[in-house]
């Protein structure tokens, strides 16, 4: 388990107020952008009218209106749910990758703050867990508002492992996350293909609905390198020295070929895989969440 | 074998190393990386470890290769000849040795000069140049002929020495053909001709030569004087060689003034004596013996004094008194000092002998009469050929008849015998008549009826005989005649002549045959492919049988016009008139031309055979045994007009190179100009390939 930083240590808070600002940003600045709210829906707490469309339920038809109006309109409600998102963080090693300045580690627990900062603006429980080679850290979903607060801080002193196993511990997140809801994995994936398909099974298997946020750094997918490279495994510190446009290729094929087969296991599974990488914007991230949380 | 011009470029050679530097260097200056997909890189390179690898070397090769190549391209490579032992270029050096390269030039003779300026140029010439060096009158000597091993370096320095005394005439056709065969059977390379001479125009004049190849680069060193005072003997002729004793002859000589002036009371001597008897037991029979001519007998001298003007001859006779019997021998001179001593004067000889004495036996009885079977043999023995230089016949025949039962006569007292269809032969006849022709003596076998395997037994046992002897073989319809015979053998190579007679006339009724011996050579044979002519060598002498007869048995051949030629042949070579007589005058360069062609028929002739065909090196008489042989210079030799350097390169269609440019000079400039074995170009070209495959190799290899 992740020992817990000290109350007092200033860059801790430091940490923790820059996660939650930038948190903030991305989830403010992209409903902003949205020109209609994709999460509005049939709650108890009236939202707006709407005119009526065929298809429409009676129910919601406001009489009274039509009365006055001689209109039929429909009375829309913001939702009201008691969905949870699981966030479960990949802190092994490889995460550490921060080759175009960002590395994958802050990248993917930026997401995983702004995924949790957007659900529970609506309300959804929200739990988070830390793992690499087996669960570090678990938070169950909660949807009070000082939830945020306990993955923040979770996150911020977040430190990377150095060893991975991918299958140990999503099954030991499986057992942990009891309750049905969103699964968002946040993970370079980088293990062995069958030791992640059989983690991504055990959270089928607790009929989670599971998003596979896998981030990439730039270097690591392209390799747009020239000349002699000395190469360094983050979590075994290996190294081999090759030229990189001599390796280039066959690199690449490599990569893509373990890419094509760990989405087509992901698409046998039901598991949407989403890729960013680490100098993308969040934005698609945070649509593609929004979309699977309709189909919950 | 490739080899280099430039060779210092080479050592660029050394730069191979910078791609092994350059390797090191980047393989030290590496840039670090951090990456989690390690584990595909490490499968990438794993797929391809042993390829990658190979490539690695091949690429590190490739770069090698290419500064290697750099580096001979500049060196120059060229293809060296492996035939000549790794020589790769060819100096030829041809020094004229006749006689007038003995004139005194402005430092000393111009022979020493041309061996000063030839060592020069030898000593100038790269280590791995080959030289071909020779010297060159009528002949070519090269050094190191005469199988022995091609002398290099300084043992060539060492034995190119100038000779003392030359008497030789020009013959520059033979000294560039010479040359032509080194230049031609010589592998690619620059090739050189040095020709060192006085261009003496006479030297021209001769047989038709192959011009040179044309990659041959020649100079000329002419070194002779424009302007030559030479006073010349140019021809002494006696009117007869041989004649009787007690009969006299004379001397006719011809004086050639060469000089610019004419010159007043010039004096030609002439000088003729006898030879003293040769004493047999002093020296060997086959070793000539050159006669000083203070010790010649009876001695004459005759003083003639003559205006001389610029290139006239003046002809002189000289009366010779009446001749005892022997050799005499003498010689023309002009007492007048000029440039060239060696042509002023000129040998001859006169033979005072009566003629070859010939025992003639025949198997009949009783006095010759005309049915006597060498009736018509001794008549042409008695008769002078026509084209004979004497009036009386070179034959003295005496008769024998053997069937009278006298034994031969002292056979010391004649030079060959004739056995004309001789039966039965005594036992100690026999073998007098093989001490004869052991010693030098000629015998000459006629057949007939007579001569059976029976009746020359003691002919054979003696060792006279030229094989077995069969039945007589007798046309029944047809005649036989002589199909073929040896036309380079002296007896046959004047009647070889169709316009001396065709011996395809003449017709035999029968011939005996005879199956020649193993040692025996057959000279003629009938259109039955049987021997009409046999010759067998018996020591020091000759047997000849012709299985036919001398008479009319059994031919009519001897009343035909054949048949005193044909004699006079058969019987002169049994005593050396078809050599050339008893004096046998020649000139030095028509020995060395001759003495090729004379080398086959030497073999077969007695007298030739004690005679070395090389041994006229110098003018004088020599006395042999039998014979005495005069020689004298080339009359060309005198002849010292000079020839222009257009004409010499239009005779023997060559240009030469800037004959201002020294000879060392010249051997330096072949290192500069490009030269047509280099093979630069292709390293090049393999430049460009390694370049391409090295960039095509490069973009596919990791490290």
């Amino acid at each position: 388990m992740i020992h817990h930083p000290s109350l007092t240590d200033p860059a801790f808070f430091s940490r923790l107020d820059n996660l939650e600002l930038r948190a903030r940003g991305i989830v403010e600045g992209f409903l902003h952008g949205l020109h209609r709210s994709p999460f509005v829906g049939f709650s108890v707490e009236f939202a707006s009218h709407r005119e009526y469309v065929q298809g429409d339920d009676l129910r919601h038809v406001n009489w009274k209106l039509f009365a006055r109006s001689n209109r039929l309109y429909v009375k829309e409600f913001d939702a009201e749910t008691n969905m949870n998102l699981h966030l479960l963080v990949d802190v092994s090693g490889s995460m550490e990758c921060a080759n175009t300045g960002v590395s994958k580690l802050t990248y993917g627990t930026t997401l995983a703050a702004a995924l949790a900062h957007l659900a529970l603006k609506q309300h959804d429980a929200v739990g988070l867990t830390l793992y690499a080679d087996e669960v570090l850290l678990h938070l169950e979903p909660r949807a009070k508002p000082h939830q945020l607060d306990e993955i923040l801080r979770a996150i911020a002193n977040t430190k990377a492992r150095p060893k991975s196993d991918a299958s140990r511990a999503l099954h030991q997140a499986a057992e942990l996350c009891r309750h049905r809801g969103i699964v968002a994995v946040i993970s370079d994936f980088f293990d062995e293909l069958p030791a992640i398909t059989a983690g991504l099974d055990q959270l089928r298997f607790r009929q989670h609905e599971v998003l596979a946020f896998q981030i990439w750094d730039r270097w690591e997918r392209d390799l747009p390198l020239d000349g002699n490279i000395c190469f360094t495994d983050l979590e075994t510190r290996e190294d081999i020295t090759t030229h990189a446009e001599g390796v280039r290729e066959n690199y690449l094929r490599a990569v893509n070929e373990w890419r094509g087969d760990l989405q087509k296991q992901c698409l046998n599974r039901g598991v949407d895989r989403i890729e960013l990488t680490t100098d993308e914007p969040l934005d698609q991230a945070l649509l593609d969440y929004l979309v699977h949380r309709t189909k919950v | 074998m490739p080899d280099f011009l430039q060779t210092s470029f080479l050592l660029g050679a050394a730069a191979i190393a910078v791609p092994i530097l350059i390797h090191l260097f980047f393989r030290l200056k590496t840039k670090r990386v951090e990456l989690g997909t390690i584990r595909f890189l490490r499968v990438v390179l794993e797929e391809n470890a042993r390829r990658r690898k190979v490539m690695r070397w091949l690429l590190l090769a490739l770069r090698m290769g290419f500064v290697a190549l750099l580096a001979a391209l500049f060196a120059r490579p060229f293809w060296t000849a492996a035939a000549t032992g790794g020589d790769r270029d060819l100096l030829v050096i041809l020094i004229d040795q006749s006689a007038t390269m003995q004139l005194k030039g402005d430092s000393g003779r111009l022979i020493d000069q041309a061996v000063a300026e030839a060592r020069r140029s030898i000593e100038s010439t790269g280590r791995n140049t080959r030289c071909e060096v020779a010297f060159f009158d009528h002949a070519v000597h090269p050094i190191g002929a005469d199988g022995e091993r091609k002398p290099d370096g300084d043992a060539l320095l060492r034995r190119l020495q100038a000779p003392e005394v030359t008497f030789g005439a020009t013959n520059f056709g033979a000294a560039i053909a010479w040359a032509r065969d080194i230049c031609v059977k010589s592998p690619a390379g620059a090739k050189r001709l040095h020709l060192f001479t006085d261009l003496q125009r006479s030297g021209l004049d001769w047989t038709e030569v192959e011009p040179l190849p044309a990659d041959v680069q020649a100079s000329l060193h002419d070194l002779g004087k424009p302007v030559v005072n030479n006073v010349a003997v140019t021809e002494v002729r006696t009117p007869r060689l041989w004649v009787r004793p007690g009969e006299s002859s004379s001397v006719r000589a011809s004086i050639l003034h060469g000089g610019a002036f004419a010159l007043e009371e010039v004096s030609v001597v002439m000088e003729v004596g006898r030879v003293p008897e040769r004493e047999p037991s002093s020296t060997q029979a086959n070793q000539p013996v050159v006669t000083d001519f203070a010790k010649l007998a009876e001695r004459i001298t005759r003083r003639e004094r003559v205006k001389l003007e610029p290139g006239a001859t003046v002809v002189l006779d000289f009366e010779l008194p009446t001749l005892s019997r022997g050799l005499w021998q003498g010689r023309v001179a002009v007492e007048h000092p000029d440039d060239l001593p060696f042509d002023n004067q000129r040998y001859f000889a006169v033979s005072a002998t009566p003629a070859h004495r010939v025992l003639v036996v025949h198997g009949g009885e009783g006095p010759t009469s005309p049915l006597t079977e060498t009736y018509f043999l001794e008549a042409a023995l008695r008769l002078s050929n026509d084209d004979a230089e004497f009036t009386d016949s070179p034959f003295l025949p005496t008769v024998l008849p053997y069937g009278d039962g006298a034994g031969f006569p002292t056979l010391a007292d004649f030079d060959a015998v004739v056995l004309a269809n001789v039966p039965a032969v005594k036992d100690a006849d026999a073998a007098q008549l093989a001490a004869f022709v052991r010693s030098g003596g000629g015998l000459l076998v006629f057949t007939g009826d007579k001569v059976t395997a029976a009746a020359t037994a003691s002919l054979d046992r003696a060792g006279l005989t030229v094989g077995s002897i069969d039945d007589v073989k007798i046309a029944v319809d047809l005649p036989w005649r002589l199909n073929g015979w040896d036309e380079r053998h002296p007896i046959f190579q004047p009647l070889s002549d169709p316009q001396h007679g065709d011996l395809r006339r003449l017709i035999f009724a029968a011939y005996t045959d005879i199956a020649p011996a193993a040692d025996a050579v057959v000279l003629a044979e009938f259109n039955t492919k049987a021997p009409a002519v046999l010759e067998r060598r018996v020591g020091q002498g000759t047997v000849v049988w012709v299985t036919t007869s001398c008479g009319r048995e059994w031919s009519d051949w001897c009343r035909t016009a054949l048949f005193l030629p044909t004699v006079h042949q058969l019987l002169g070579y049994e005593v050396g008139l078809t050599s050339g007589g008893r004096v046998r005058p020649q000139l030095m360069d028509a020995v060395a031309i001759a003495a090729g062609e004379a080398q086959a028929m030497v073999e077969s002739q007695t007298q030739r055979a004690s005679q070395p065909v090389d041994a006229a090196d110098t003018p004088g008489v020599r006395q042999f045994e039998r014979f005495a042989e005069v020689t004298n210079i080339s009359p060309r030799e005198s002849e010292t007009e000079r020839c222009t350097r257009e004409e010499f390169e239009n005779r023997f269609a060559l240009r030469f190179a800037d004959d201002e440019t020294p000879a060392s000079l010249m051997a330096a400039v072949g290192n500069v100009e490009l030269r047509h074995d280099e093979f630069w170009h292709w390293v090049a070209c393999a430049l460009l390939a390694v370049l391409l495959l090295e960039g095509f190799v490069g973009n596919r290899t990791t490290a």
